[in-house]
């Protein structure tokens, strides 16, 4: 922030006071209607998912908006979602709904990608963050510069690693977690907070008789939870939404996450109506908004927080 | 933090790194390959040395390595897949309790009954054979798509699997599949020469193929037809008393329906190559030449289709379904907005469904497909097959076992209610008529309910698109033709069509099985 | 005696510093060892598929025919390149632009701001599966429900995922003004697809920009407006240029975020009508056609360039932000 281009002295002479607040009063309507109309287009499409998701087929067809009272005489049809999952059929496994068993396929792989990347970020920043090798300087660079290769480049070869011959991963968990538990935006961020940390703290812990491993645990971790959670937070959006990869490394529509499983079922050959449609739509995206919802205020602040360091 | 400075020392890096990365190399260690012989690792891809091509279409040399594995005394003698019907007599199954897995996308009702067979087929049959279903995703395609990725990914194919043809005839050139000629030839467990000739011979005929000479690469459970749905009210206002059997009276009606300002559209191209063939058929054309040299859909037939459907869009008759959107031409067709769809006959069940629910439910019915010259038509039959994928020998014949099992009379009845499908036997024919005509689906719709009954008139008429292997991606090459072409209105007939037969020609020789 | 003290003091040292290595390296393995496994080595690996011709399982080596196939005139490579650069234009300035005006709306003293915020961040945490198959069929040229309300509006209503033609050429043509063909611009479809990668992304880019904003020192805002400036005059002086390093690093991200687009574009056009992306033309390549010689080949074609593009961009954008 060193100086800004800002030369106070070229500003416009003073504006009468009085004509600004009553101008400020008006557009504080204006700007309240503009945001509310521009939040409900945000949200619209969630509102429309939702609708059609209880649909009778018949409104489908005709286009009706909204066939419920006071403009129409259908009733919200719940037993689309059962229709839904039913027509997804069954695990040949486990005897679960193949529904079922995709989303807990997701919310597996979800909870061991978190889990993996802030483990290995977390280790990655301390080393980076408070001790001292030979080589740092590169390794750290190295880290980085996996920011810098994009995906598609390291896709087609990645999933050939999967095929038999090589790891023989394919159709297994392991293709769809290990691939995705080290991060480098995750280290970088959990690194610029550890070096936030005072040094002192260190030096206080060591008197204390802990060691490296045990000051990371109990100070850094619970200092940087920020960083952390922001890592968590991410990952686990990123992971539960995961599409391209999955499609490309699995086949078993058990082994499905379920992004893959409603793209399954909307490409179906059993000719997936609308309303089931968005009612296996729904289901999808329900579980990450409930989330969503409970910790706003952390993706919030961590962006905030931890800033745009990176 | 300066991203910008860091930038080139990362590319820098990230290519040194590259570089010498080979270290990290994870073992390249070939892990059980089903085949005979494994793919070359890459690994040997750094020192240019040429990898020979992976195909263990050497038969013999694999059967003989292949057959050491099954565990049966009598199988030493078997080649596998068995080559003769004798070999096949000599197997012997009882007592062993073979386990054998088939996939198919089947859902809903069609699972259940398949299920309802293999049932009582698990119960009934003296062997001991269990079978087995597992669903590999919500499509053909999707299916295709797992045995491709389970060829070049690994873990187990099944048994036996649903495939159309082309589908078979390229798992067949990758060694994956098995002649069943020595098995229907059996005589302890084939058909006898009585039970054949009830298969509609056309049905049996589809499964043999140009590339594999005397082979049959499937067997025939399932079949349907291209037709024509009309909305037979609307026709009426436009002052036509039945379905139009010309292509010319099909595109008089179809523009006299259309009218964009109410999204009301005579025709719809619902991005599938199966249309297209249909009308190439209707023109007196063809896809593929019989003897499978080229593909030869640029003939005049294929130039007034393709001429014909860009005649349709350009004069708003004619609509595109929205990629994103399969099978929405079904609540189009129930809301009357499309006056004719062209599509498989297997989807009599859902336009009934879709029609109940509309606020006007009209009658409508299917009729054979227009032809350009009616006494001479040609219709585009389709139907996916069942396969037997290379495993040991007595899966193998475990497998037929079922696929002949499904096919007796009262199986093929009961699937081809179940499914709206061709039952594959004549014997079978009037009980799955009666039962359509039964069926409550259709209590609204008597006419289409009694047009399932044509179906079997027209199968003399017959053809098929191609059967070759490498048929997938000439479909998207027709697709993407036709929307260009017809949808789009852009470029000439003629010069696209023989654009797109030179890639499809590339393709025919890149997957031609290697002699 | 005092050598010998130094001595073991070094050797201490040395020890305590060897040990702190080991450690260090200790808890970069994994992490490190993840990466270059994951994300260097199938660099190189894919430079090797590229060199076969692999359909299926690989076939044959063929060193460099797999790049002449794709580097062909008028292939498929060059259309997916040029619409990945148009698709990047058109969305990443879209984009920030509606975020900044958005973040510096409400950031002011406003009554259910949270509200707001979670409204337009909503979209960016949904699955771009679930909520690419709610648009397509809003877009859906006749029976979608954005046509619906522009024929009730007695608009016309548009191709929109299925319109192949440019949108200067749509809108030339809805003034009657002939165009010249090379000005077309990008098809409908790819300018569909920008609205809604706008709509998941905005929610996102604005509240990194509320955060910029919320580093601004205030006394910046008051010291100028005792001087009598008006809030035109205090956004373009002093938030702007205040807030130009967020801008940098979020058109960076959103840069490297676009380029990935794949999702969303997969589930609404599968690539039609203008919108073959790199990564779809190689993701179809692989998935579709299984090959993944031909695919790996384009990848690296395709991300070269792409590379440079962006680096070069970013130098000479790099010199325009304040720090």
């Amino acid at each position: 922030m060193a100086n800004t281009s800002v030369t106070v002295a070229a500003i416009r002479p003073a504006a009468r006071t009085q004509r600004v607040s009553r101008t400020r009063h008006s557009g504080r309507w204006a700007l309240y209607a503009l945001l509310i109309l521009i939040a409900l287009v945000s949200l619209f499409p969630f509102a429309w998912m939702l609708m059609t998701s209880v649909k009778d087929l018949g409104d489908v067809i005709q286009l009706r908006f909204w066939p419920w009272p006071p403009f129409g005489h259908s009733t919200p049809q719940w037993g689309n979602y059962a229709q839904a999952i039913n027509q997804i059929g069954l695990d040949d496994n486990t005897g679960l709904p193949l529904f079922v068993r995709q989303l807990l396929n997701t919310a597996f792989v979800t909870v061991v990608i978190v889990l993996g990347v802030n483990i290995t970020s977390i280790m990655a920043a301390y080393a980076f963050a408070q001790l001292d090798f030979p080589g740092k300087g590169a390794l750290f660079i190295v880290v980085l510069s996996t920011l810098m290769i994009p995906d598609d480049l390291t896709l087609v070869p990645r999933a050939v690693m999967m095929f038999k011959n090589y790891l023989d991963w394919y159709n297994t968990y392991l293709a769809l977690t290990v691939p995705f538990m080290a991060s480098a935006f995750g280290i970088f961020l959990i690194r610029q907070f550890f070096m936030q940390v005072p040094r002192d703290l260190f030096d206080a812990a060591r008197i204390d008789g802990a060691g490296h491993i045990r000051y990371m645990i109990q100070v850094m971790v619970p200092l940087s939870r920020p960083a952390i959670l922001t890592v968590a937070l991410f990952h686990f959006i990123w992971a539960w939404n995961e599409f391209k990869w999955a499609q490309l490394v699995t086949s078993n529509s058990n082994m499905y996450m379920i992004s893959v499983g409603l793209q399954d079922f909307l490409n179906g050959d059993g000719g997936a109506q609308t309303q089931l449609a968005m009612a296996v739509a729904t289901m999808v995206v329900a579980p990450i908004v409930v989330l969503y919802f409970f910790t706003q205020q952390y993706f919030t602040e961590g962006i905030t927080t931890t800033g745009l360091k990176g | 933090m300066n991203v910008r400075k860091v930038i080139p020392y990362g590319i820098a890096a990230s290519l040194i790194l590259a570089a010498c990365g080979g270290a990290a190399t994870p073992a390249a260690a070939p892990t059980q390959a089903p085949a005979a012989e494994a793919t070359t690792a890459p690994a040997a891809t750094a020192t240019g040395e040429a990898t020979t091509a992976a195909q263990p279409t050497d038969t013999q040399a694999a059967a003989t390595s292949a057959a050491t594995a099954t565990t049966a005394p009598a199988a030493a003698s078997v080649s596998n897949p068995p080559k003769t019907a004798d070999e096949v007599d000599s197997l012997d199954l009882t007592g062993k309790h073979v386990t054998v897995v088939f996939w198919s996308h089947y859902s809903g009702v069609q699972i259940s009954q398949v299920q309802h067979i293999a049932d009582d087929f698990n119960k009934q049959n003296p062997y001991g054979i269990t079978v087995k279903l597992e669903k590999a995703g919500s499509s053909y395609n999707d299916v295709y798509n797992k045995i491709n990725a389970t060829i070049q990914g690994g873990g187990d194919l099944p048994a036996f699997t649903l495939a159309y043809q082309n589908q078979a005839a390229l798992y067949r050139s990758e060694g994956y599949l098995i002649d069943l000629t020595p098995f229907i030839q059996s005589k302890k467990y084939g058909l006898s020469q009585d039970d054949l000739k009830d298969f509609f011979p056309y049905f049996l005929q589809s499964d043999k193929n140009p590339q594999f000479p005397n082979e049959v690469l499937g067997w025939p459970t399932q079949r349907s037809m291209e037709v024509l749905y009309s909305n037979l009210d609307w026709l009426k206002q436009l002052g036509a008393d039945a379905p139009p059997a010309t292509l010319k009276d099909f595109e008089t009606l179809a523009c006299k329906a259309s009218d964009a300002s109410q999204q009301k559209y005579g025709w719809i191209w619902k991005n599938d190559a199966s249309d297209f063939a249909s009308m190439v058929f209707a023109e007196g054309g063809e896809i593929l030449k019989p003897d499978a040299s080229a593909y030869d859909f640029n003939s005049q037939a294929g130039v007034d289709a393709l001429t014909m459907m860009q005649r349709m869009f350009k004069n708003g008759c004619a609509v595109q379904l929205p990629k994103s959107e399969r099978y929405g031409e079904q609540n189009r067709f129930a809301a009357g907005k499309l006056l004719f769809v062209t599509g498989s006959s297997s989807g009599l069940p859902f336009y009934a469904a879709s029609i109940a629910k509309a606020d006007k439910p009209f009658q409508w019915t299917i009729s054979m497909h227009p032809q350009a010259d009616p006494t001479h038509p040609k219709v585009d039959l389709y139907g996916a097959s069942w396969s037997v994928m290379k495993t040991t020998p007595e899966q193998e014949l475990a497998a037929w076992l079922f696929m002949k099992f499904f096919s007796q009379k009262d199986n093929t009845a009961a699937w081809a209610t179940t499914t709206n499908y061709m039952a594959v036997r004549q014997s079978a024919v009037a009980l799955a008529v009666a039962n359509v005509k039964k069926s409550p689906v259709f209590a609204k719709f008597p006419q289409a309910a009694a047009a399932y009954a044509d179906l079997y008139k027209w199968i003399q008429y017959g053809a098929i698109e191609s059967p070759v292997a490498g048929y997938d991606p000439v479909r998207t090459l027709i697709q993407d033709m036709v929307e260009k072409v017809a949808v789009k209105g852009q470029g000439d007939p003629k010069t696209e069509l023989d654009a797109t037969v030179a890639k499809a020609n590339d393709i025919l020789k890149q997957y031609a099985p290697s002699k | 005696m005092a050598v010998e003290l130094r001595r073991t003091k070094t050797r201490a040292a040395h020890s305590r510093a060897v040990r702190e290595a080991i450690l260090a390296y200790g808890l970069l393995a994994p992490a490190v060892l993840l990466l270059l496994v994951f994300t260097f080595f199938p660099v190189v690996f894919g430079f090797a598929i590229s060199l076969y011709n692999w359909r299926i399982v690989p076939r044959n080596f063929i060193g460099f025919q797999n790049y002449a196939t794709a580097l062909q005139p008028g292939s498929d490579m060059w259309n997916a390149l040029g619409t990945t650069i148009s698709y990047t234009l058109l969305s990443v300035p879209i984009q920030l632009f509606i975020a900044l005006i958005l973040a510096t709306l409400l950031f002011q003293k406003l009554h259910g701001k949270s509200f707001f915020r979670v409204a337009l961040f909503l979209p960016y945490v949904t699955s771009t599966v679930a909520s690419a198959a709610v648009w397509a069929r809003l877009y859906s040229p006749d029976i979608g429900l954005i046509n619906q309300v522009l024929r009730g509006l007695h608009l016309q209503p548009l191709g929109w995922l299925l319109e192949n033609r440019g949108v200067f050429t749509l809108i030339a043509s809805g003034l009657g003004v002939p165009l010249p063909a090379w000005l077309t611009g990008p098809s409908l479809a790819l300018v569909s697809i920008v609205v809604y990668t706008t709509w998941v992304f905005v929610g996102y880019d604005m509240t990194i920009f509320l955060a910029g904003l919320g580093n601004i020192p205030t006394e910046l805002y008051e010291a100028a407006r005792i001087d009598g400036a008006g809030g035109w005059d205090l956004f373009r002086r002093i938030t702007l240029p205040l807030l130009s390093p967020t801008t940098f690093f979020l058109s960076l991200i959103t840069v490297i975020g676009v380029f990935k687009a794949f999702n969303h574009i997969w589930v609404m056009t599968r690539g039609d009508n203008g919108t073959t992306t790199a990564s779809i033309l190689i993701y179809r390549q692989m998935y579709e056609f299984q090959l993944a010689g031909y695919a790996s080949a384009l990848a690296f074609l395709l991300f070269t360039v792409i590379l440079i593009i962006t680096v070069a961009q970013y130098q000479l954008a790099g010199r325009q932000v304040n720090y």
